[in-house]
């Protein structure tokens, strides 16, 4: 899962953002082992929003919720000096989650909110108010249930309006808005 | 957005003519010669400029240091403040186009930098832009992270590859472009204080407005823009407006008093020809910290400096002051020679009030260039302000979680009005706006409306009203009026400058440069009791006067007379004579004193490769003989901008320059006569500064102010104070010490 800047992975990632790319080859990325590569795939699939990418995201996010809880205090100073497996697992925190949950916001803004199905929809709702995830997470997720128009999300939403954190909550309001 | 010929062709002919413009570009230009390695973000600018091979190669270097480092960049303090690495990533990527554009690089090379440009940029910063809702989040986080994925989606979309990823990061970027600007309160000011505003929300302006007149193909700079309504020179006059005549800026929010930057002033300049602003930059800035001060997080503003401004046909005269005036946050008074300042403010703010904070009708008081009040943030190890229910807890997730003493911010911490003790005064999250009730520059008068935060806690509130009056360019007077429908105690709070002593009627204050102020009641309880607050604020002094006036009753009304004087004057100013002589770092005084090295003209009071072509070394000595009174009744007055190395040594012997770090390096320390020099008619003065030449660190760094050198001074036997003072049938008669009677008709406010 290292992370590189070179020019081959420069050429990659570049080609996601293609139209011409084919969808597969943006799902076979969501299980890379660089999580630069799944989250640039994540936001070119958020480009061309296709109900078909659903089952991939949400097993993508599985992935990401197995992962350790890698901001926990426990496991995790803010202070302090990571071996290199945790600093990459550190400097990808939020980045492929937000990307999924955007993407499925994606999807459902341009599919309906049916066309994500009950299992990305719940953990939409799942993310939107849960204090062990970023805020950035919470704020996608909040985001994009507005886009999708998710009227089953309203009592999580209502619960993510009252977050201490503004973006969250300026997102969630934004949510309860868009369901009227 | 950098005119290579046409920057490079402005830079030799400001070399040419007298000036502050070309005086900033030699001082730039031999630094990041002398110093290439350790001035990164100047060297390729100068590098590029003069087409210098080796320059460039260390240009370079420092480009690619810069990536290697942003490549591994993954620390907790990286990823949670992301912002503050996203605005220098768009300034690098502009420093390696300018090279590349140059020819400085093979298209191989070139696309293998720019890809790890955009590669970082895709990685670390842009998620940090989708965070940020939009079209709400307007500040300077939000801003940070537009630009640079706009900048560098931009510089990059050609080339490398096919440029999707490029026009991605751009083309998200864009949509929020216009926001950043025209989602700016009408004011101009972002609320954020003068520390976000001046260094970071300005800095960013011209990288805004120019990225945008690109995209649009026409001037925006005076275009209102939507959602609000604001325009760039909106912001940057506002800017212009936190800079005091004593050269700091306004302490408007935790960060207290501190120097501001010159770029947007350049910007302002460059894009209006405003007379003020040239004159802002020739004589208000202090140009002896190009180097070290940060601004959009990162130390190129000097750079930026001498890219915007235009070289004036001849030297701009001294500046005029004026006073101003904007509903939403207060105003200032002032006369035009800068002598006596007075910033009453009411900007909006919330229960989070941890930049934008609750000062309803506070005033910020400056006489003879020297700040009266204190305002800032308090000492961190001692942490002073503990106001009851003044705190905020708030979860980021993933067990980030952050609890905040916002005392600093509350009513208690401004010289403000306070309510049954309530020190923790702080509006909800929506309340009414504050106004501006009445303002007239000539008559020198400015009145604040601050009912609807007060109302907003207490509903009984039905007058809450500051009037403050600039008289004869000479003193102030304060009205204040406070109207209940039921009883309150009431307290006038005041924080002064660490020197107050109660006195019958009010108070006096003198401040550690000799600065009086007489605080006289006419109306109202004229019992101060006076507290001394260790820690509370951090700068200039690491204290504090707090001082209370009491009142009970559903109404309260006070008049205030405030009268500055300086006790102190000049005898003689110290900017000639001096024997300057770069010295060994560290070295004591003999060999100071014996170095035998080639020596120079210059004063200790501005940096000496400013002043002249001169080596530019860290350590410097500075000597001379000053002529005194033999009594000894005099002081020496130093640059500002010392640092803990600064070594003084009179007739041989060191002396202590008094006070904390923080005043030695915003004002002028005054050191008087030692017991040693008592008796003598000449002294021998011997100033060692410890410069920074590189971009980090804490040297010593003086004052290029050209009215703050070193200086002779003696107590002024001519300083005119107040004997007496009263208010009687609409009319404030003040008695001086020399017999002057000042009768002065002042209406009561309803």
């Amino acid at each position: 899962m290292r992370l590189t800047t070179d020019l081959p992975t420069f050429v990659r990632i570049d080609r996601f953002f293609d139209p011409a790319t084919p969808l597969d080859d943006l799902l076979a990325a969501l299980t890379d082992d660089n999580w630069q590569i799944q989250q640039a795939a994540l936001q070119a699939l958020g480009q061309r929003p296709d109900a078909r990418a659903v089952p991939a995201i949400v097993a993508l996010l599985d992935r990401q919720d197995a992962l350790p809880l890698y901001g926990a205090p426990d496991q995790w100073s803010l202070d302090g000096a990571p071996d290199a497996d945790t600093k990459e697992i550190w400097r990808c925190r939020f980045r492929v989650k937000q990307a999924a949950c955007h993407a499925l916001g994606a999807i459902g803004a341009a599919h309906g909110a049916a066309a994500l199905g009950a299992k990305a929809l719940e953990r939409l709702a799942t993310y939107a108010t849960s204090q062990k995830d970023d805020y950035c997470t919470r704020a996608a997720a909040c985001q994009s249930l507005g886009r999708c128009r998710a009227a089953a999300a309203r009592p999580a939403l209502e619960l993510a309006a009252q977050d201490g954190e503004w973006c969250t909550k300026t997102e969630a309001g934004k949510a309860l808005a868009a369901l009227g | 957005m950098i005119d290579l010929g046409a920057t490079r062709r402005k830079l030799q002919r400001a070399e040419a003519v007298p000036g502050r413009l070309g005086q900033v570009w030699r001082a730039v230009r031999r630094l990041a010669r002398a110093h290439p390695d350790r001035t990164p973000w100047l060297t390729p600018f100068v590098a590029v400029m003069d087409n210098d091979p080796a320059l460039i190669a260390h240009a370079r270097r420092g480009i690619a240091d810069y990536l290697r480092g942003a490549a591994e960049q993954g620390s907790a303090g990286y990823l949670f403040n992301i912002w503050c690495f996203a605005f220098p990533h768009c300034r690098w990527a502009l420093w390696f186009d300018l090279l590349r554009r140059g020819g400085h690089y093979t298209p191989e090379e070139a696309d293998e930098l720019a890809a790890q440009f955009l590669l970082i940029q895709h990685r670390d910063h842009h998620a940090g832009l989708l965070v940020k809702p939009y079209p709400e989040c307007v500040d300077n986080q939000a801003a940070s992270l537009c630009l640079s994925s706009l900048v560098v989606g931009t510089l990059f979309a050609d080339t490398p590859g096919h440029g999707h990823l490029a026009r991605f990061l751009r083309e998200e970027a864009a949509l929020r472009l216009e926001a950043m600007i025209g989602g700016m309160p009408r004011s101009g000011y972002s609320g954020e204080g003068s520390t976000y505003q001046g260094l970071i929300v300005a800095f960013a302006v011209p990288f805004l407005v120019e990225m945008l007149e690109r995209m649009r193909g026409r001037d925006l700079f005076d275009q209102p823009l939507p959602p609000r309504g604001t325009s760039a020179r909106d912001i940057l006059l506002m800017t212009s407006r936190l800079w005091m005549p004593g050269g700091l800026l306004l302490p408007w929010d935790d960060y207290g008093y501190q120097f501001g930057i010159a770029a947007p002033l350049a910007y302002l300049a460059h894009r209006t020809g405003d007379t003020p602003m040239l004159r802002l930059l020739e004589h208000a800035v202090n140009w002896s910290r190009l180097n070290i001060d940060s601004a959009g997080w990162g130390f190129d503003h000097a750079v930026w400096s001498l890219v915007w401004w235009p070289l004036p046909e001849q030297p701009a005269p001294d500046v005029r002051w004026a006073g101003w005036a904007s509903d939403e946050v207060g105003g200032a008074l002032c006369d035009p020679g800068g002598r006596r300042y007075a910033l009453q403010m009411w900007d909006p703010t919330g229960a989070m009030c941890t930049r934008a904070q609750v000062n309803p009708n506070s005033l910020i008081l400056e006489a003879d260039g020297v700040p009266l009040c204190a305002d800032g943030t308090p000492d961190s190890k001692r942490d002073p302000l503990q106001y009851p229910g003044a705190v905020y807890e708030r979860n980021f997730g993933a067990g980030a979680f952050q609890r905040m003493n916002l005392s600093k911010g509350c009513g208690g911490s401004h010289n403000a009005i306070l309510v049954d003790g309530n020190e923790a005064l702080r509006p909800s999250d929506r309340y009414e706006l504050s106004r501006l009730e009445a303002f007239d520059a000539a008559a020198g008068s400015i009145t604040g409306d601050v009912t609807g935060l007060y109302r907003d806690v207490y509903a009984d509130c039905q007058r809450m009203r500051r009037r403050t009056r600039l008289v004869q360019d000479r003193f102030w007077l304060v009205e204040d009026l406070a109207r209940f429908a039921h009883e309150h105690d009431l307290t006038s709070r005041w924080w002064f400058r660490p020197g107050v002593t109660a006195v019958p009627g009010g108070v006096d204050l003198v401040t550690p440069e000799g600065e009086r102020l007489q605080m006289r009641v006419l109306v109202g309880s004229g019992a101060a009791q006076v507290r001394r607050v260790d820690g509370y604020p951090l700068a200039p002094d690491g204290c504090s006067d707090r001082v209370d006036y009491a009142l009970q009753g559903r109404e309260a009304r006070w008049l205030w007379l405030l009268w500055p004087s300086a006790t102190r004057c000049e005898r003689e100013r110290l900017d000639r004579g001096w024997r300057a002589q770069p010295a060994p770092r560290g070295a004591d005084r003999p060999a100071l004193e014996q170095a035998a090295g080639k020596s120079f003209d210059l004063e200790p009071g501005a940096l000496p490769w400013m002043q002249a072509d001169v080596p530019v070394e860290e350590s410097w000595a500075f000597a001379r003989e000053v002529a005194v009174p033999a009594d000894g009744a005099w002081y020496l007055r130093l640059p500002r901008g010392l640092g803990t190395s600064t070594r003084l040594w009179i007739n041989g012997e060191p002396v202590e320059i008094p006070g904390p770090q923080e005043r030695r390096e915003l004002l002028q320390p005054f050191v008087a006569c030692p017991a040693h020099a008592r008796g003598c008619a000449r002294v021998r003065v011997l100033l060692c500064l410890e410069y920074e030449v590189g971009q980090s660190g804490k040297n010593d760094r003086a004052c290029s102010k050209p009215d703050l050198s070193a200086a002779l001074c003696v107590d002024d036997p001519a300083a005119v104070g107040v004997r007496s003072a009263a208010y009687a049938d609409g009319t404030v008669t003040v008695t001086t010490t020399t017999g002057e009677t000042l009768a002065v008709p002042h209406a009561l406010m309803p």
